[in-house]
């Protein structure tokens, strides 16, 4: 009974963290999208004023209105691999839409319509920056909850490998990092730029995708020798797919080795990618082999 | 409101575990932790130690063998790109 509330406890804590971070993270996609709108309507506006055709964005509006709807309700329900998706399908319509703008510029423009645009698009500027740094004021506290709370859960699963001897120091020094990296949170969210936000959370996912890799290893070598001592049915397999795993493990820890210094986002970023692309199949192995021992049992 | 609907929840549960657990949760104590005579004797099902020096049967190895495959919230949204005249 203990354990389910404190587990109901603990999974309720997370649901919170995760839906306030995420209905943070929309304000601020809100505000690119907003600005985004004003400034099409802004460009038709000179479009009709100095008699040159525009391309119709009624169809990139629709579509945005459509993806922020369901970006909002991920966001309140706390899915963040849903948030993740519908945040990029955003993203990639926007560049789409840059793409259009560049198109369309060439189509039977003047130096007028030119002229009036960027004198439009000044105060759109302006308050959309406002918009951005006032959803990353607001953003900073739910960040903070949210690495403090993948923290917690860090330490409430060193306590629980330790309480059988297995060695956490790998996972210790990463968690150790984490509380490092809650101490940056206030500069980069201080200099409202969304550049040094990006680190932030860069370090982030690097970060827990290594405390997994090292939980993976960890736990590996703690059940090797059981396993070679045992007498389960599924002995042999699971020996193999742990030794197998062990050394995937260690060369992604190798490979993915974390830097709190993001000298380029992007490269950090393709990094990250890459390693989690990498580490998923290992977690999905290394759930796979304790079914395994499960059912030789 | 759904905000507010979950941390009374979240204040309910943590009251009624001060009400259930004998033991204050804090310092070095976390969870309730495994116990190798648990297991052993007179435990659910008839699980053999797979190693009896270190009391833990193959069914509670088994249990730590669950690792989330949920990516955390990272940098979605921040690098989006804005139309400019420029």
């Amino acid at each position: 009974m203990k354990k389910i509330l404190l587990l109901l406890m603990v999974t309720s804590l997370s649901f919170a963290n995760d839906a306030t971070m995420l209905n943070a993270r929309y304000d601020y996609i809100l505000c690119d999208v907003d600005y985004a709108k004003a400034w099409l309507e802004m460009r038709e506006s000179c479009a009709e004023r100095e008699a040159v055709p525009v391309f119709d964005s009624s169809a990139y509006t629709q579509k945005c209105d459509e993806l922020l709807t369901e970006l909002k309700a991920a966001a309140g329900r706390g899915q963040k691999s849903t948030f993740s998706i519908i945040a990029l399908q955003i993203k990639a319509s926007s560049l789409n839409l840059i793409g259009e703008v560049f198109k369309d510029a060439f189509d039977e423009k003047t130096p007028e319509f030119f002229s009036c645009v960027r004198d439009g698009e000044n105060p759109l500027k302006v308050a959309g920056d406002g918009c951005r740094q006032k959803a990353l004021e607001n953003e900073k506290y739910a960040a903070k909850s949210y690495i403090n709370s993948e923290i917690a859960d860090a330490e409430h699963e060193i306590g629980r490998l330790n309480s059988k001897g297995i060695d956490t120091s790998g996972m210790q020094e990463i968690a150790d990092h984490g509380k490092d990296l809650v101490f940056d949170i206030d500069y980069a969210y201080g200099v409202l730029d969304p550049a040094e936000v990006r680190k932030i959370h860069l370090r982030h996912s690097r970060l827990v995708f290594l405390f997994r890799a090292e939980q993976v290893f960890a736990t590996l070598n703690y059940a090797e020798p059981l396993i070679e001592k045992g007498n389960n049915r599924n002995r042999e397999e699971a020996l193999g797919r742990i030794q197998l795993l062990k050394s995937v493990a260690d060369s992604l820890v190798q490979e993915c080795e974390y830097s709190s210094t993001v000298e380029n986002n992007a490269n950090y970023a393709r990094l990250n990618t890459k390693c989690w692309e990498e580490g998923l199949d290992a977690y999905k192995e290394f759930n796979e082999i304790g079914k395994l021992i499960s059912k030789g049992v | 409101m759904k905000q507010k609907l979950l941390m009374l929840l979240v204040i309910g549960i943590i009251l009624m575990s001060f009400g259930c657990t004998k033991r204050t949760i804090g310092g070095n104590e976390t969870l309730p932790q495994l116990n190798a005579s648990e297991d052993v004797a007179g435990g659910p099902g008839n699980e053999k130690p797979a190693n009896a020096s270190a009391g833990i049967s193959d069914q509670e190895l088994a249990k730590f063998f669950n690792i989330s495959t949920d990516r955390p919230i990272g940098d979605e949204g921040l690098d989006s790109e804005s139309p400019s005249s420029e």
